[in-house]
């Protein structure tokens, strides 16, 4: 039945919608008819708020994201057009195997139900990654959570703790690895946390599928095939919800928006799709294949045809429906999870449902799930548009040209730079002490020991994990057999930087990630970024938005490839998140997290970040500024202060990464850290603590030729700048101690120290010895003000038990 | 201080309870003797302070209890001493025999709240003049009428509850409850509507296959862990009950 | 003499099975995944079995507990009463306890459980590298074990537990228990972390019917290779861990775990040793 539209007053408009639950502005709804010619069904008007909805169309996002980002390099396979980006990883015996990555966030969900929204986040993004053709091989999440101790320090430790359930619930059970992730706790994410997941896979180049009906559809009858879960009611109103403010209202009634998660059917769909990919290449049939998030059936089978050319039918009384009496908007659109659409010839069609149907017996495990023909693919004719029909026995849901449905719409936002004024006065940083300062960090929320976390996740499934989250500084797999190739992951976004300044702070981010994959000797081979900001019709925060995405570009560019230097380091995939704000409408501070890919060709060579052995060398590499702005000892010291960041070098930074991998991989190396939060005596301590802070080494080290003026200074060779090794200007200890720059440590042999010192001389990039590895649980560093001697096992439990208390989960 | 049962059941099929029930029936024996299979969680409160209804609405809005996409939930009133009852049964280690032995005092009383608008006008048509007490036959209908059970002549309800052997109460503690102090038992009902000659045949079949002893005996209970009671009087489902 | 064939029973929602084949072919074993509905007389043409780790049907009910009654074991239990080995990693185990296969006491009864792990402050699944020791004898899989290994767990019910005291001793005198969580010394565990799952007497695998049976929490094919383990371990394999970085060849090497799956080299096809 058609809703009049067009011929509503405003006000009987807004009622209507709203009363349908659809989210359209009233000038959105008019659009729809016009589109149309005539006034829109129910169901039309659902599937145009979903797909309008910021989520799927980056209505505001887009301009920004194709004017500043680079997506192409050589690497590259497929950028960010589909589902996952594609980028080439190995070849091995004339086999060529590429990685998919996806990248998206489940905040909204994750605040409301944190258990089922952190678990659907990972279903959905590995379904991103699946229907590639891919087979999954690690996930991570970068998390953040409201401040433990402050007002809702209850709420926020309860939603931590059930979001990190979620993950485990559903990684776990699918059997895919965890690679990495980042906790972050911030009073800014009190009323909004952020769960985004990033999903990698594994698949041959040549069996790359693609989210498209394929060309062969017009010479031979194609079907359309609805597999998985039955539809129900669940997650409808995603899309809508995701791109919607969070109050206390809207919590309660978008309980229901919640998809309820099922990994195990998952890991069942998983092995069917497997057979399915092989009968279809054992074919040589070109088939589609798409996943099912937002908009379900609708979205999916409008976006599979348009993207070929086609048209499509469908009739919804042939899909598996849990409920029979399932209202048309419903069904059409809903937001069940575990469901992929596959465009495939018809004469497959018998043997593929009786894979799902028989030989994995997918409706014994589930009551109506299953693969079911629902459809077929209509070859365009001449001179007439590809339409889309959706029918539900004889009554038609949605009749339209199928390009009106897909194409989306774009919105210009005004952009207003938010004032930020450093601080008149200095840091108070008289009197305090380094060592106390150090262990008190140690023990906080914030760098504290992550292990009961990752514990809680399955990082070993499928026995190729090389490195486990925690033991460096990223995580590392080996999936393709008989091959050393490893891939690299991790995840960075610091909010602190990007607090103050929006785009220096997300173009840090792609910085630290890129220095956490060379850290085991990875070259950095391409990004993803998850862009979770406030809400983007205040300009303050669209401006936060365009300058965070700008930064992302820049450092991209700024770095390059190691293997290509004139090419940018590609971004392949993303997602927008908008909306992301407190009870009070106050935006989250700008929170863009980059995932950094990086690809080794011998994961043999890769190291833990823990110190090896007593008598090697301790060096610290790569320039540094000595800005504290944005650095989490500044806040722990003074939250009020304000200072500027520290300055990008991409020059020396592309240098220094080249330099630590190419070490790594020669094996002159022994551990390396990056120095990130909490600044170098963080970066040592942790190196001597290890992954689980039971490190067998201590360390001594001074720190004095880092900031006095008359020190001697070490190499100063090839530093370009102002900063340390460059021409000296005084560093305040504080700078050194905690500044977050980034850089380098490295372990080094005896044996292997001239050729590191000749290395980086000749690289151009600032290195200095400043310690050794010593006997005895110890850490010394000398030359700061104030004696810095520390008992590592007494550090080790304060680091240990921060975490635990804050989410410990007691029996019961 | 009052005592309450929050229950919960799925809200579409409860895929653990249909597994269940087909193992039942093709590998344990049962065959078409088991009509149906319910399984719910319930969580027994006790020593609360505070407005039921301030209880009724804590519970629904406790995630880790009740995810209303999933599940539907009703809020019973319930006699004191279940609690305690069931710390007793699980100090006591013992692996009850095959006779079973009853829940000691009527601990499921009348519904107060629920989601599911049928129970709550039965109720209020059915407790027009009486008041809040737990007594059997309100038991009986509220649990009869929050289970639905299918209809079926010469057919018995029997309801085993199942729970932790080690630890099996816990304390409330948070500013999300009413007050603290509350102390919970969380439990399965598992429900069983079996074709019989008697009560007495009925409750012996539900305990034979309720009780894991061999590969070929039992599953819903794992006597090695769990402590178990029948949970509240056998009903006979008549053709025309619900 | 050609090599027996072992079968590696892939059920619903169980997830090791191919990393658990590979491992398995490269200890010099002729494995094949074999589906959950593929028919008995498919499971008898194999010499020996293994039911790898996941969460088969989605541990409804209780984790093992359908699997265990599944009428593709009804198969897979006559086979293995008949004198054919069965290794059960993690749900695997959970598996075999559930289908009375171990302790095997009398053939099918229950008589313990692998309950939820008991840890201080932490309750469920929990993944750690652990250190375990071969006690007893004249079980198939532990035989020529001496050293402590160093293997991972990653479990969320990893408890061996009795209400049965009486019961639970025999099994102890009977040399059921063989192998027990240590820490990297080889000496018993002071509690958690050595210990990871509160189970009693540090039980980490435990054996059934006439030692052909082996229940066991850890995943050996997670440290089939040295490069599968850590290099922060504590203890010699942590040690040989280091040195070998960077060394292929000797990454490549056998890991802690690949002693267990070896033993299935042993039998012939004719399956005996």
């Amino acid at each position: 039945m058609a809703i009049a539209v067009s011929s509503m007053d405003d006000r009987t408009l807004e009622e209507t919608l709203r009363s349908m639950g659809i989210t359209l502005t009233l000038h959105e709804a008019r659009r729809v008819a016009e589109l149309l010619g005539r006034d829109p069904t129910e169901t039309e008007l659902t599937l145009f708020d979903t797909m309008w909805s910021e989520h799927c169309s980056y209505k505001s996002s887009r301009p920004a994201l194709k004017r500043h980002l680079p997506t192409e390099a050589s690497n590259v396979v497929l950028g960010p057009s589909e589902d996952a980006g594609v980028i080439h990883f190995t070849e091995v015996d004339g086999v060529r195997w590429a990685l998919a990555i996806a990248h998206e966030s489940h905040n909204h969900p994750s605040q409301v139900m944190p258990l089922e929204g952190a678990a659907t986040g990972i279903g959905g993004v590995v379904r991103d990654v699946y229907c590639m053709g891919a087979d999954v091989i690690a996930t991570l999440d970068p998390l953040r959570f409201g401040d433990p101790h402050g007002e809702n320090g209850e709420r926020s430790r309860e939603i931590a703790r059930e979001v990190v359930e979620g993950i485990a619930v559903y990684g776990n059970a699918l059997g895919v690895p965890n690679l990495g992730g980042d906790v972050v706790f911030d009073g800014c994410y009190d009323d909004n946390c952020l769960v985004n997941v990033v999903a990698i896979g594994l698949v041959r180049e040549d069996r790359i599928t693609r989210s498209r009906v394929p060309e062969a559809a017009r010479t031979e009858p194609y079907d359309f095939l609805l597999v998985g879960k039955p539809t129900d009611w669940s997650g409808m109103g995603g899309a809508a919800f995701a791109s919607a403010d969070l109050d206390a209202e809207a919590l309660k009634e978008n309980l229901g928006s919640v998809q309820v998660p099922d990994p195990f059917l998952k890991r069942m769909l998983v092995l069917a799709n497997q057979a399915m990919l092989e009968v279809a290449w054992r074919e040589k049939a070109a088939i589609g294949f798409k996943d099912l998030g937002a908009g379900g059936i609708a979205c999916v089978s409008s976006e599979l045809a348009d993207a070929g050319g086609f048209g499509i039918e469908l009739d919804l009384d042939e899909a598996s429906l849990a409920e029979g009496d399932l209202p048309a908007p419903v069904a059409a659109c809903s937001e069940t999870q575990e469901r992929f659409g596959i465009a495939c010839p018809a004469r497959l069609t018998p043997q593929i449902l009786r894979i799902y149907n028989e030989v994995y017996e997918l409706g014994s495990m589930y009551e109506g799930a299953g693969a079911r023909k629902v459809g077929r693919v209509v070859p365009p004719k001449e001179d007439e548009e590809p339409r889309y029909l959706l029918r539900r026995g004889a009554q038609v849901l949605v009749d339209a040209p199928i390009s009106t449905i897909t194409e989306g719409i774009s919105y210009e936002r005004e952009a207003r730079p938010a004032v930020v004024h450093f601080s008149e006065r200095a840091l108070p940083a008289q009197g305090r002490d380094f060592a106390a300062d150090l262990l008190d960090l140690l023990a906080s929320e914030h760098l504290c020991s992550r292990r009961p976390l990752f514990q809680h996740y399955d990082s070993e499934v499928k026995a190729d994990t090389v490195l486990r989250p925690g033991e460096a500084d990223a995580g590392v797999v080996t999936p393709v057999e008989g091959s050393w190739a490893g891939m690299a992951a991790t995840v960075d976004g610091n909010h602190r930087l990007c607090r103050i300044d929006p785009y220096l702070g997300a173009a840090h981010a792609v910085v630290e990630a890129a220095r956490n994959v060379a850290c085991v000797g990875a070259s950095p081979a391409a990004i993803t970024d998850c862009l979770n900001y406030g809400n983007p019709e205040v300009p303050e925060v669209f401006h936060a938005f365009v300058e965070g995405v700008r930064g992302i570009g820049d450092a991209c560019r700024g770095l390059g490839r190691i293997e290509a230097p004139d090419e940018a380091l590609p971004v392949v995939s993303g997602n927008v998140s908008f909306y992301n704000q407190n009870a009070r409408g106050k935006a989250i501070a700008p929170s863009p997290i980059i995932c950094c890919l990086g690809v080794t060709p011998d994961a043999s060579t890769c190291r833990s970040l823990s110190l090896k052995e007593e008598g090697n060398l301790l060096y610290r590499l790569g320039a540094f500024h000595g800005e504290l702005g944005g650095s989490l000892w500044a806040e722990w010291v003074d939250p009020q202060w304000v200072g500027p960041l520290p300055p990008l070098d991409y020059a020396a930074i592309r240098r220094e990464l080249a330099l630590v991998v190419a070490l790594v991989r020669e094996r002159k190396v022994q551990a390396v850290h990056d120095v990130s939060e909490g600044g170098n005596l963080v970066a040592l301590a942790e190196m001597a603590l290890g992954r689980e802070s039971r490190g067998r080494w201590g360390l001594r080290v001074d720190f004095s030729p880092l900031w006095k003026e008359d020190a001697d200074a070490p190499s100063a060779a090839g530093a370009t700048d102002g900063g340390t090794g460059g021409g000296k200007r005084a560093l305040s200890p504080e700078a050194v101690a905690w500044g977050e720059d980034g850089g380098f440590w490295l372990e080094v042999r005896p044996t292997d120290a001239a050729e590191l010192e000749r290395r980086a001389e000749e690289a151009g990039v600032w290195c200095a010895r400043l310690g050794e590895v010593s006997s005895g649980r110890k850490m010394v560093v000398e030359g700061l003000p104030t004696p810095v001697e520390i008992d590592l096992d007494g550090l080790a439990a304060r680091r240990e038990r921060g975490i635990f208390e804050l989410l410990r989960r007691d029996v019961s | 201080m009052s005592a309450y049962v929050f229950a919960l059941c799925h809200r579409t099929v409860d895929l653990v309870a249909a597994t269940a029930a087909s193992t039942l029936r093709d590998a344990l024996g049962l065959g078409e003797d088991l009509i149906a299979l319910r399984r719910d969680d319930l969580h027994v409160l006790e020593d609360c302070r505070g407005e039921p209804a301030a209880w009724a609405a804590a519970s629904a809005a406790h995630a880790a209890w009740f995810n209303p996409n999933t599940h539907r939930h009703a809020f019973f009133s319930a006699a004191e001493g279940a609690v305690d009852a069931a710390a007793d049964f699980a100090a006591s280690g013992r692996v009850v025999d095959e006779e079973g032995i009853d829940w000691p005092r009527p601990w499921l009383g009348r519904i107060l709240h629920s989601d599911r608008a049928d129970l709550l006008e039965a109720r209020s048509a059915a407790s027009a003049g009486g008041g809040g007490a737990v007594d059997a036959a309100s038991t009986a209908g509220d649990l009869s009428a929050w289970l639905a059970l299918p209809a079926a002549g010469g057919a018995f309800a029997v309801s085993l509850a199942a729970f932790d052997a080690e630890d099996p109460v816990y304390t409330l503690h948070g500013e999300d409850w009413p007050a603290p102090g509350a102390r919970v038992l969380s439990l399965q009902l598992w429900t069983l509507a079996l074709r019989a000659a008697d009560a007495g045949q009925a409750r012996r079949m539900a305990v034979e296959v309720a009780l894991t002893r061999t590969r070929r005996r039992g599953l819903l209970i794992h006597p090695q862990v769990q402590a178990w009671a029948l949970a509240a009087p056998i009903t006979p489902l008549s053709r025309e009950s619900r | 003499m050609s090599r027996a064939r072992i079968a590696v029973l892939q059920f619903p929602g169980l997830n090791c099975e191919r990393e658990t084949l590979r491992e398995l072919q490269r200890s010099g074993v002729d494995a094949s995944i074999v589906r959950w509905n593929e028919g008995p007389s498919r499971i008898r043409d194999f010499a020996g079995f293994v039911i790898p780790g996941g969460f088969s049907y989605q541990d409804r009910v209780r984790a093992g507990a359908i699997a265990a009654k599944s009428s593709v074991l009804d198969t897979v239990v006559r086979e293995v009463e008949g004198g054919k080995p069965i290794l059960g990693i993690c749900n695997g185990a959970q598996i075999l306890v559930e289908a009375g296969l171990v302790p095997g006491e009398e053939p099918g009864r229950v008589d313990v459980c692998l309950a939820r792990n008991r840890i201080e402050g932490w309750s469920g699944y929990h993944s750690r590298w652990v250190f375990v020791k071969a006690h007893g004898d004249g079980n198939f899989f532990t035989g020529d074990l001496t050293e402590p290994l160093p293997l991972v767990v990653a479990h969320a019910e990893g408890r061996f537990v009795s209400r049965d005291r009486e019961a639970w001793e025999r099994l102890r005198r009977k040399g059921r228990f063989v192998l027990r969580y240590c820490d990297s010394e080889g000496r018993d565990p002071r509690g958690f972390p050595d210990n990871p799952n509160g189970s009693p007497d540090d039980v980490a695998g435990m054996s059934g019917l006439d030692g052909q049976v082996l229940a066991f929490m850890p995943h050996p094919e997670r440290a089939a290779h040295l490069w599968q383990v850590p290099e922060d371990l504590p203890g010699v394999w942590g040690e040989r861990r280091r040195r070998a970085a960077g060394d292929r060849s000797a990454l490549m090497g056998d890991g802690p775990g690949r002693v267990l799956l070896r033993a299935f080299a042993r039998l012939n096809r004719g399956g005996s040793t």
